[in-house]
């Protein structure tokens, strides 16, 4: 197959379908061709072609304040999904795809509150300014009735999957969330200056979407940093935007093998220090920066030896326990996403 | 991976085919595709109009030219029934709605049922409603047993000491591991299988590697040792030759390798295997060295069960008790009996048959490439490999950290609810139940770790599953359902640990 981060797969009984988003190739992988041959030739390929958008959506939509590409919601992606799924019943290779997909629904729904209160799906606005309201009620600027269709649209969503969910036995009914899902601010927020003087070394890396699960980074994003006369280093990466309370990871910054090899295992995260902690960092291998999210950044320090002077760190993200994925190419994944669609 | 050869035709493309001639009276049996939904074949079409379990011919995965033609005019010639079928169970679901019922899942409920309305009444007509109706309450009849019921019946006294000196006089009463070994494997045993030694020291050695990766070797050719596994031990004292001819052949047929293995009893001497020190824990059947006697039990807890040979009688039953739709306490009496005795055999299961698919499935599940069936689960895990990393999901795809033990524990769970149920093991059933396992073991993990990276507070790092997952309880085991909620990741409890945080069965009482 093809470079995962831009394949969108269907799992059928006995055969993979894939889309390749950056060339536009498709294939078949048939794994078990006689349980294949109960639907591969008589579903079209648009309706499997859907259930995957929308996994890939999930995955690896670039949600970006750089690159002015709106978050989208978890809700109604699974919400897609069940239906989708639905539809191909008896088609995918697990059969209680439809339950799981529902299940999911019901998680976000418990955690965001329910569908009905989802604001317009929100687009992708290439070269709008950036500066826009948040996403879910950011079409503020956009056609009234483009508006209305939308919450049409969530609304036949919702009661799609509320039949769904009695045809399958699944509870979605959410308790009421304390709060309304209160999309973050979409908008860039001034960058709070350097403190404590002038910097002895400064720098910025690119993000690595592969590098992080989604909603942590915005995949356009630079991890910028600052060794300062009190050798320390701060780091700061702009988070990525997200719909609802963003998922609390251990993110760590760290320096990347100076000869440029790729990480391509799951980094030892026993090194970094808890959030706020100074981690020992004998050199620049060894250097490795907790960061805490704090509404659109995510900021730490750590101490750091003379020699990260010496030798100019390059620094990377790692998340522990996440093996990344490798050669994304952050720029291609918004012109997927602007392809593709929200 | 079968070729479909001139003359043959793949069961799966014949079945669709018919059904799509069946037209829109079936439609509500139907996907958007116009073809059968996953539980219209495997609770409709499968067991009553197809019946492999009768017509082993039609249960292959691919079909002659003559079989493919008797299989289509089976189905043709059920259309007025499956027709009749989807009106009603259309029926069922709109007098489930006006009743404001949301239990269960209503093609698991009322398929089977619909079938039957179809069988009794012919197309719905005048009064169609009401009979529906009557349907739909009888299958919510709030008299039926319940989880709840099962265990107030379990903690009265009484009963509790009956139910004991059942399990007392039953495992009082195992056959000892060398006699549970059938007449065919004790002498000839020409393609040097180790098995059970005649003085009653089973198989598996005692360090727990040896014995029963030698009967996996020993049957594929392989350097006896080069695939020493613990969780091989499982297949200690039966045949490999026998099984591995199963592994090979259950993909498309496998009905003459599996008679072969329950008349030689060999699930039975895998099973007494087991008995063995460390042999049960090693397969992930149990957290003790040697099985110990299960307990009546006074609690259940989907989301903290044990390994399970150390569920008690309640653990065993809780999940499944309301979809056996029993009436009274005789029936549940019946259960519980039959339960009790189950626990003694060999594997704690009663058919041969069963014992003969968890045998396979023990050696299946080392993924060691020796046979068809191992290498199609092992690619599998490759498979998930590469989804894991297209949908940015923490990669843990290994079959390593616990999953061969959760995948036999999972089979194990199907199997008795299959003997509960007293389902047929169809001519197709045995890779259905290997490849099924094996699929919502790996599902399982990544709904787990999806779970756990959308929810606020966690670290997306897969918890390593040494318990077994919710999945795994038999609950939704009545059709095809798994039951593990998503971000139940806290379900996991090492085997043999204590369950915390129990709630009454069923969470009704």
């Amino acid at each position: 197959m093809t470079a995962p981060w831009r394949t969108a797969v269907f799992e059928g009984a006995g055969a993979t379908l894939w889309w390749d988003l950056g060339t536009g190739e498709d294939g078949v992988d048939v794994w078990d061709a006689p349980r294949a041959a109960g639907w591969l030739d008589a579903v079209p390929r648009e309706m499997a072609r859907q259930v995957a958008l929308d996994a890939w959506r999930e995955a690896w939509w670039p949600g970006s304040r750089i690159a002015d590409v709106a978050p989208l919601d978890p809700r109604v992606l699974a919400a897609r999904r069940a239906t989708a799924l639905a539809a191909l019943d008896g088609v995918t290779d697990d059969d209680a795809a439809v339950e799981r997909a529902l299940r999911e629904l019901a998680a976000h729904l418990a955690r965001l509150g329910p569908l009905a209160t989802v604001g317009p799906r929100p687009t992708v606005r290439p070269g709008q300014d950036t500066a826009s309201g948040p996403a879910g009620t950011s079409a503020a600027n956009a056609e009234a009735s483009t508006e209305a269709t939308a919450s049409a649209e969530i609304a036949a969503l919702a009661e799609r999957v509320r039949e769904l969910a009695d045809d399958h036995g699944v509870v979605l009914a959410a308790p009421a969330p304390a709060e309304a899902p209160q999309p973050e601010d979409y908008a860039l927020a001034a960058r709070g200056g350097p403190a404590g003087g002038a910097p002895l070394l400064e720098g910025s890396d690119p993000v690595d979407p592969g590098a992080v699960p989604q909603g942590v980074v915005d995949p356009l994003g630079r991890i910028a940093w600052q060794v300062r006369l009190s050798m320390t280093i701060e780091v700061t990466v702009p988070a990525a935007p997200v719909v609802g309370a963003p998922p609390a990871v251990p993110l760590v910054a760290f320096a990347l093998p100076a000869d440029g090899t790729p990480v391509t295992g799951p980094a030892d995260g026993a090194s970094a220090a808890g959030p706020g902690g100074h981690a020992p960092a004998p050199g620049t291998g060894g250097l490795a920066v907790p960061l805490r999210r704090r509404g659109d950044v995510w900021r730490g320090e750590a101490a750091v030896g003379p020699d990260v002077l010496a030798r100019r760190p390059r620094l990377g993200l790692r998340v522990p326990g996440f093996t990344p994925v490798l050669g994304v190419d952050a720029a291609r994944l918004v012109e997927i996403a602007r392809e593709v669609g929200p | 991976m079968t070729a479909e050869t001139a003359g043959t035709a793949p069961r799966a493309g014949v079945l669709a085919a018919a059904w799509r001639e069946l037209g829109d009276g079936v439609a509500p049996l139907s996907n958007a595709a116009g073809l059968p939904l996953a539980r219209t074949t495997k609770l409709v079409l499968d067991p009553l109009v197809v019946r492999p379990a009768q017509r082993p011919h039609l249960g292959r995965a691919l079909l002659d030219g003559t079989s493919a033609r008797e299989l289509r005019e089976l189905v043709l010639a059920a259309g007025d029934d499956l027709r009749a079928t989807a009106a009603w169970f259309a029926l069922m679901k709109r007098e489930r709605r006006a009743r404001g019922i949301t239990a269960g899942n209503p093609q698991d409920l009322y398929f089977q049922r619909a079938y039957e309305l179809a069988h009794r009444h012919g197309h719905p007509a005048q009064d169609a409603a009401a009979v529906a109706g009557k349907e739909v309450d009888d299958v919510h009849d709030a008299d039926r047993v319940t989880a709840a019921d099962l265990r107030d019946y379990l903690t009265t006294p009484a009963v509790a000491d009956a139910v004991r000196r059942t399990i007392d006089e039953a495992w009082d009463h195992r056959v000892p591991p060398a006699a549970a070994q059938g007449p065919g494997t004790v002498s000839a045993r020409p393609d040097g299988t180790v098995g059970a030694s005649p003085g009653g020291t089973v198989g598996a050695s005692p360090d727990g590697t040896g014995a029963g990766a030698a009967v996996a070797a020993a049957a594929v050719g392989v350097v006896a040792g080069a695939v020493a596994d613990a969780a091989v031990v499982g297949a200690a004292g039966c045949d490999g030759g026998r099984v591995a001819a199963l592994l090979d052949a259950c993909v498309v047929d496998g009905q003459a390798e599996l008679a072969a293995l329950v008349a030689a009893r060999d699930g039975a001497a895998a099973g007494a295997a087991l008995r063995a020190p460390g042999a049960a824990r090693a397969a992930g059947m149990s957290a003790h060295d040697t099985p110990r006697r299960p307990e009546v039990g006074t609690r259940a807890s989907k989301s903290a069960l044990p390994a399970p040979f150390d569920r008690s009688v309640l653990e065993r039953l809780f999940g499944a008790i309301s979809a056996l739709e029993l009436d009274g306490t005789a029936g549940l009496r019946d259960v519980v009996t039959a339960e009790a005795r189950r626990s003694a055999e060999p594997w704690q299961l009663a058919d041969e048959a069963h014992r003969a698919v968890l045998t396979a499935g023990s050696v299946a599940g080392l993924l060691d490439g020796s046979t068809d069936a191992a290498r199609r689960l092992e690619a599998r895990w490759r498979r998930e490999a590469f989804v894991r990393r297209a949908l940015r999901l923490p990669d843990g795809s290994g079959p390593a950290d616990g999953a061969r033990e959760a995948f036999l524990r999972r089979l194990w769970v199907r199997l008795q609810g299959r003997e509960l149920r007293g389902a047929p093991l169809a001519a197709d059933g045995v890779w259905d139940l290997l490849d099924g396992a094996m699929r919502s073991t790996i599902l399982d993990r990544r709904d787990r770790v999806k779970a756990g990276l959308t929810r606020a507070g966690a670290g997306p790092g897969e918890a390593v599953p040494t318990g077994p997952a919710p999945g795994e309880t038999g609950l939704g085991e009545t059709g095809l359902g798994e039951t593990t909620p998503a971000g139940t990741a806290s379900g996991d409890t090492a085997p043999g640990s204590t369950a915390q945080g129990s709630t009454a069965p069923g969470g009704t009482a």
